[in-house]
């Protein structure tokens, strides 16, 4: 698995995780460091933009305060379960 | 994503292959888990299940089951946070994000650092004993707080229910109607 590859599945998963609840791209790293993942903010949104290009997550924007969260779709779920 | 496993038992689909590594994970013997999969019409050999262990599969499915279960824990309860308190604090609308809000702190809060910055400073721990001691009284009290609002709320509405099927308010009802309206 390339760096790209990697940090996609570090998205998915982190999505998959989190189920219906959205995350930000910030907290997706913020936690990929955490488990020993060194990814920029800028890489990690490019891997959850790509992920809502390919219908596996959706972007949600808070109304009130405009920060972009996403959540996994059923597509998404399938995909991460068939990759495992 | 490419690069996957192509081994047995990383082929397997993700029910049977969670059953199988958690049985190996719990001590079975190579013997059963070769004797469930044949079950299921698959065949595998001991070391197709020797590869899993020995080239890091087993390793992988491990850390990635228990980073799943601890969101799955977090995700829980930030939604039981929530609906706890669903009518009252959160407006229906903001409980998806609010929820969403919650599981990331519960994410950001690490154990581990906190231990580190604990160690070898007693002074700091007594001072987050305290501190957690001070929260805890004081979500009793806030528990014991709606609890009593919930009686008189309950009271107001019987007495309001005497009252219509008496057929109008009396003065000693709307008394006590206002009375407990006031400890609201």
């Amino acid at each position: 698995m390339n760096r790209t590859q990697e940090i996609r599945h570090e998205c998915l998963l982190q999505l998959y995780g989190a189920k219906e609840l959205g995350v930000t791209a910030a907290h997706v790293r913020k936690k990929a460091k955490r488990e020993g993942f060194d990814y920029s903010e800028q890489e990690v949104g490019d891997a959850l933009f790509f992920l809502a290009g390919q219908e596996f997550a959706k972007r949600l924007q808070e109304p009130a305060t405009g920060v972009v969260r996403y959540q996994i779709t059923s597509k998404g779920m399938l995909e991460y379960e068939n990759a495992q | 994503m490419s690069d996957r496993r192509t081994g047995t038992i990383a082929r397997l689909p993700k029910e049977l292959k969670d059953k199988v590594c958690l049985m190996l994970r719990d001590g079975c013997e190579y013997r059963a888990v070769i004797d469930l999969l044949a079950q299921q019409g698959i065949e595998c050999n001991d070391q197709n299940v020797s590869n899993w262990m020995k080239f890091g599969g087993m390793d992988e499915w491990i850390k990635e089951h228990q980073r799943l279960e601890d969101m799955r824990a977090k995700r829980e309860f930030a939604l039981k946070i929530v609906q706890e308190n669903e009518g009252s604090l959160i407006h229906e609308a903001g409980m998806q994000v609010a929820a969403s809000q919650i599981y990331e702190v519960l994410n950001d809060f690490d154990v581990e650092s906190l231990k580190e910055k604990l160690k070898g400073d007693p002074e700091n721990f007594s001072r987050l004993v305290n501190a957690m001691s001070k929260l805890s009284d004081s979500g009793l009290k806030y528990e014991r707080y709606k609890a009593e609002v919930k009686a008189a709320k309950d009271r107001a509405l019987t007495e309001l229910g005497k009252a219509r099927a008496k057929g109008g308010i009396t003065p000693e009802t709307l008394e006590k109607i206002e009375h407990e309206l006031k400890l609201l």
